[in-house]
């Protein structure tokens, strides 16, 4: 146990048990999760509706407490973790709506350099050198100076995985950065999440619908469920019949070879 | 960069517009006094009567002085309160400071008659006004801290503070029931708010909660700019989001509150001027914000002085019913002009 402890990957997760806690009761989501996220990987978390994702990552990120078990960040426990030290180790993408749209996309991205920067929030020019290379990652270049009101749903979902990417973080954690966007915009912008990923060293969870998508392009899933979460490659999942259980088969099933959910006729 | 640029013209326009409305005001009133005389008086020169320099000094000055850091004060407040409740409506009063100070001068003035006439004269002296509203910010601005600290949701701090104000209203409104007429009048003047009749000593006092109130947000910047993100957002960014809410509180009610006590009940100012100012830097940049709004807001409650002080006459207009007669058609002007809020 104790070289686990030791051990510098960006996010390892130990009989981690999810859910919510009233003065009354214990309304627990999933229990039993244990995975750990490689460096430099892409990973999704998928699931039915309301079995805990936003949750998960909510927990993940410090934001939610826990009900159960451990989460290690960087081999440090969370709870343990000062806020700016956290905030050095994972950044998040969010589906809340921003509080101020009035924001330049640059303006934006710089944001994410808030844990670095000295009291005033001055930028040194090494932060400089992050943000323009957060910006060029995400192809922000062209739109660098609108304000954020005046971007379509795709270039804001760039435009935030942009703030994170220049918090320069090991472990970015993204709730859903795919809902309400086209099966084009879907896709790029998994894509670009995958190059980050495997070119710039980023440890990437996010949580999202499209299974289909991320089985073509994630390196490892977790298949969240009440009582039998399973984590591993999409290969893996697929012969072990993960994905045949996640929905009620009588409207849908899973093709194993094309590795794509089809609809009972 | 273009802006930045933009941003040191809009400045300096700021602070000559600053030095040109503090002349005026000190230049206009029942008695007019011509601008040499009172750059003379101001550096040591040559005056036209030894009179003026006693108006000038004991007079004009320090209620110059006063309109600057009131203006400046529920300014910055008012930022500080749209900021913290996401919300472009919210004002330096929206957590009750204002209600709470009302709720004191009003026990004073009309609770005092209700006990008994004796010494309710006294009682009701000016500085005695001054630490019963004082008293009465600070007792709003502790409970709603208390509040503070057990709820998560900024939002719902908003509520309570609005049910704060609803409650000491309420209890204002049962003192005047009860109340005769005379202490009535004194307490609806009170109302009126003024940023004249200051000793020297008292607009030392008010400076020394300005500053501190200033102090405090200076230090508070770069969480504010986090904030524009969400308090999630800020959060993940590694700023300590309830020690953040509790110093816009203290800062607000420290402005807001000492503002109140000496100056009374001022409307209007603190909602405004900070959409005039986002709409002038076209930024949210709170760095950039702060020192504008203390201009801006010095700037504004200067000339509402003037226009209150009804130049070339004796009467004095009560100076809350200046600020939202001319401002309030300039924000829709403004608004109409440019057809979109900058928030």
């Amino acid at each position: 146990m104790q070289t686990d402890f030791q051990s510098a990957h960006p996010l390892q997760v130990t009989g981690l048990e999810i859910g919510y806690k009233t003065k009354k009761e214990v309304h627990s989501l999933a229990t039993d999760l244990n995975f750990t996220l490689p460096p430099g990987s892409l990973n999704a978390v998928v699931g039915v509706n309301g079995v805990g994702k936003s949750t998960l990552l909510r927990t993940l990120s410090g934001m939610h407490p826990t009900l159960q078990g451990k989460v290690h960040l960087q081999g440090i426990p969370l709870d343990d973790m000062e806020p700016l030290r956290r905030a050095q180790c994972l950044s998040v993408v969010l589906t809340e709506p921003l509080a101020s749209k009035n924001l330049t996309v640059t303006e934006l991205v710089r944001l994410g350099r808030h844990p670095y920067t000295n009291w005033i929030g001055q930028l040194s020019p090494a932060d400089r050198t992050r943000v323009a290379f957060a910006l060029d990652r995400m192809e922000l270049q062209p739109i660098a100076d609108q304000p954020c009101h005046t971007l379509s749903d795709g270039q804001l979902q760039r435009t935030l995985i942009g703030r994170a990417l220049a918090q320069d973080t090991p472990l970015m954690l993204l709730d859903e950065p795919t809902t309400h966007l086209d099966l084009y915009h879907k896709v790029n912008i998994l894509k670009l999440l995958k190059q980050v990923a495997h070119t710039a060293g980023k440890t990437i969870l996010f949580s999202t619908h499209e299974i289909d998508l991320a089985i073509q392009l994630c390196d490892q899933i977790l298949i969240l469920d009440a009582d039998f979460s399973q984590f591993g490659s999409p290969c893996q999942l697929i012969e072990s019949g993960a994905f045949e259980k996640l929905f009620p088969t009588d409207t849908i099933r899973f093709d194993r070879t094309t590795g794509m959910f089809k609809v009972n006729k | 960069m273009k802006t930045s640029k933009n941003a040191g013209y809009i400045f300096g326009g700021l602070f000559f517009l600053l030095i040109l409305a503090c002349l005026a005001n000190l230049s206009l009133g029942s008695v007019p006094i011509p601008l040499d005389d009172i750059l003379g008086s101001l550096f040591g020169g040559e005056i036209g009567r030894e009179s003026w320099r006693y108006i000038i000094w004991n007079y004009r000055l320090p209620k110059a002085l006063t309109a600057l850091l009131v203006g400046g004060g529920l300014s910055l407040s008012g930022l500080l309160m749209q900021t913290l409740f996401r919300n472009p409506l919210a004002g330096p009063f929206v957590l009750g400071v204002s209600s709470g100070a009302s709720l004191g001068a009003a026990i004073l003035i009309m609770g005092a008659s209700l006990i008994g006439g004796l010494g309710a004269h006294y009682l009701t002296s000016d500085l005695s006004l001054i630490l019963a509203s004082g008293l009465g910010s600070l007792l709003v601005l502790f409970t709603v801290l208390v509040v503070a600290t057990r709820l998560k949701d900024a939002m719902a701090l908003l509520i309570v503070g609005l049910m704060f104000g609803s409650i000491t209203a309420a209890l204002v409104t049962v003192l005047s029931y009860f109340s005769p007429a005379e202490q009535l009048q004194q307490y609806i003047f009170w109302s009126y708010g003024s940023v004249g009749n200051l000793s020297w000593t008292q607009v030392g006092l008010l400076a020394i909660f300005f500053l501190a109130g200033v102090g405090i947000s200076v230090g508070l910047l770069k969480a504010l700019n986090a904030l524009l993100l969400g308090e999630r957002y800020a959060a993940s960014m590694g700023i300590s989001t309830t020690r953040t809410r509790n110093w816009i509180i203290l800062a607000t009610g420290l402005l807001a509150g000492g503002i109140t006590a000496f100056a009374g009940p001022i409307a209007f100012i603190g909602l405004a001027v900070p959409h005039l100012a986002r709409q002038l830097l076209g930024t949210q940049d709170h760095r950039v914000l702060l020192p504008a709004v203390l201009l801006y807001g010095g700037i504004l409650m200067l000339l509402c002085d003037m226009i209150a002080q009804l130049p070339f006459s004796a009467y004095v207009l009560p100076i809350n019913a200046i600020t939202s007669l001319v401002g309030a058609p300039v924000i829709i002007w403004l608004l109409i002009r440019q057809n979109r809020m900058v928030f």
